[in-house]
């Protein structure tokens, strides 16, 4: 019952929003002395480990590209094909981001962050919607819309994520499944999560236009498209 | 290490791998160095130290003695651990630089972006027995020579120092799923999942696979809400009540232990812990209540953990 202390570290430290390294690492000396895990098996255990899963750092090398594709316009290229869609509502226009964004989580493909495209671009266009329909936009309304921004990103980054074979998350399944001794392929693990995906992304996309469509009628009495 | 490569035994796929690893790796160690030479901030020294030894051990970790690598990965941990390791605060290119590249390349952009998911997928289609994982290495070097194709400015330091920039943001938190897999891996060392099951089997009550899962994935959901990351609960919780009360009752590994991790997520909806995604977002639209995305999340996060009980119960057997 002894080795339950480093359990325990975790739970206490991460409620405690100590630095999560540090209580990892803590953790795991508490593990070893309870559970008399002598210092050099203990660093055998986690250098083996370490390198095995190091899968989990395959990001790194897309890093390469990925900033220099942002340099040469990856950000402005989804702005434009955003600014394409016409004769859409609000939550019309949350709902298509939400999706697209799933997608682009799903491929990692870096844009789409809140302080980066949200911000700047899709809440400006989205208010701009309202006040082409020449209504000035509801404080109501406004955080609504946040709220509902907000809420997309991390449900398409949470249940997106998960379908891309390389994640943090589905190589840290794999290594938990190793763990307790199932050797299993990241594909498997991709096409588990494909339903749960899906569903996500319908279930995100119905429940904005829903919640967006009754804010609406509540603050202007209408839905506010923009124009054909 | 050559004779690595020169083996026959070993697969083209595995040597790709280890291919791939050394490029990160020097890329990391190459990132460590500039932290040092550039002085980005005060703690260029631990920084850029965090840095170059992750960077030896994912090079050439398949080569060193597990000794050795557990010992670079602890002395890894004390800078991260106190938080010496930090953001250069390097800037991206200025907006006009990007319109005025957006202009000139356009739409087709989006081809090397959506290189690493459609290599990925090619790779599991055609090349079955490959590594999937070599998606990666693939995206890189095919979007790197278009990119090249495309805009003479793309010269090598371009992509190293703007890959430095991404890297540097992500911090050290960016080996913590790593750091919590040889947790998980001491844990089962220690008897932590035996001991587990002992107290949760005074709560749970087993023989019934059914109840397993829903214990596994409320179980899941409540400690990601209370620690705030659905990473750190799945190790305890899947030696602790995923083997005990659903496995070892016949469960599917594959399905309950995958699914297991996305209750989690649901959890992390509903939690002020996870600061960095129900809240900060929130001062970035500059919110007026600072709940209101968690708020707002509590309907999806009850639809999705229902959903997935249900292909759960499905799965099972599967």
């Amino acid at each position: 019952m002894l080795s339950l202390l480093g359990v325990l570290v975790v739970v206490i430290g991460f409620a405690l929003k100590l630095e999560p390294i540090a209580i990892i690492f803590v953790s795991t000396i508490v593990t070893a002395v309870c559970g008399q895990i002598p210092p050099g098996e203990l660093l055998e255990t986690v250098g083996k480990t370490f390198v095995a899963n190091r899968t989990q750092l395959i990001t790194i090398i897309l890093m390469i590209l990925t900033g220099t594709l942002e340099r040469n316009g990856l950000k402005e290229a989804g702005a434009e094909l955003i600014r394409k869609l016409q004769g859409l509502s609000t939550g019309m226009l949350m709902a298509v981001w939400g999706i697209a964004h799933e997608f682009f989580i799903i491929f990692k493909i870096p844009i789409g962050s809140v302080p980066a495209y949200v911000r700047p671009i899709l809440m400006p266009m989205t208010v701009g919607i309202v006040e082409s329909n020449g209504r000035a936009v509801a404080e109501e309304h406004e955080e609504c819309m946040k709220a509902l921004y907000g809420m997309h990103y991390n449900v398409g980054n949470f249940f997106g994520q998960c379908c891309f074979a390389a994640n943090a998350s589905v190589l840290l399944i794999q290594s938990t499944l190793a763990n307790i001794g199932y050797e299993v392929d990241v594909m498997q693990i991709v096409r588990v999560q494909i339903p749960v995906a899906a569903f996500a992304m319908l279930m995100a996309a119905v429940y904005t236009i829903a919640v967006d469509t009754r804010m609406s009628k509540k603050c202007y009495g209408a839905v506010m498209k923009t124009q054909k | 290490m050559f004779a690595y490569f020169m083996d026959a035994e070993v697969t083209v796929s595995a040597k790709l791998v280890q291919v791939m690893y050394i490029l990160s790796g020097l890329f990391c160690i190459y990132c460590g160095i500039r932290a040092w030479m550039k002085k980005d901030n005060k703690y260029y020294l631990p920084t850029g130290l965090f840095w170059s030894l992750l960077g030896v051990v994912v090079a050439f970790g398949q080569w060193l003695p597990p000794l050795i690598s557990g010992i670079i990965v602890a002395i890894i941990c004390v800078p991260a651990g106190l938080k010496l390791v930090r953001r250069g605060n390097l800037e991206a290119a200025p907006k006009e630089e990007q319109l005025r590249n957006f202009k000139r390349i356009g739409m087709k952009i989006f081809i090397p972006a959506f290189g690493a998911g459609v290599f990925t997928i090619l790779i599991s289609i055609f090349l079955p027995g490959w590594s999937s994982l070599i998606g990666s290495l693939f995206a890189t070097i095919f979007g790197v020579i278009i990119l090249v194709l495309w805009n003479k400015e793309n010269k090598p330091m371009v992509f190293l120092e703007e890959g430095r920039r991404f890297l540097d943001m992500t911090s050290a938190v960016y080996i913590m799923p790593l750091l919590l897999s040889c947790l998980g891996a001491v844990f089962t060392r220690a008897g932590v999942g035996d001991a587990f099951s002992v107290l949760f089997g005074k709560i749970i009550p087993s023989g019934n696979v059914y109840i397993g899962i829903v214990a596994y994935a409320l179980g899941m959901m409540l400690f990601t809400i209370i620690m705030g990351n659905a990473f750190a609960a799945i190790t305890v919780m899947t030696v602790g009540v995923g083997v005990p009360f659903v496995i070892s009752l016949g469960g599917n590994p594959l399905y309950m232990v995958t699914l297991a991790m996305t209750c989690g997520y649901c959890g992390t909806l509903l939690t002020p812990m996870a600061a960095n995604f129900n809240i900060v977002p929130g001062v970035y639209l500059e919110v007026k209540d600072k709940y209101s995305i968690i708020k707002m999340q509590a309907i999806p996060s009850a639809i999705m953990l229902v959903f997935q009980l249900a292909y759960m119960f499905i799965a099972v057997n599967f």
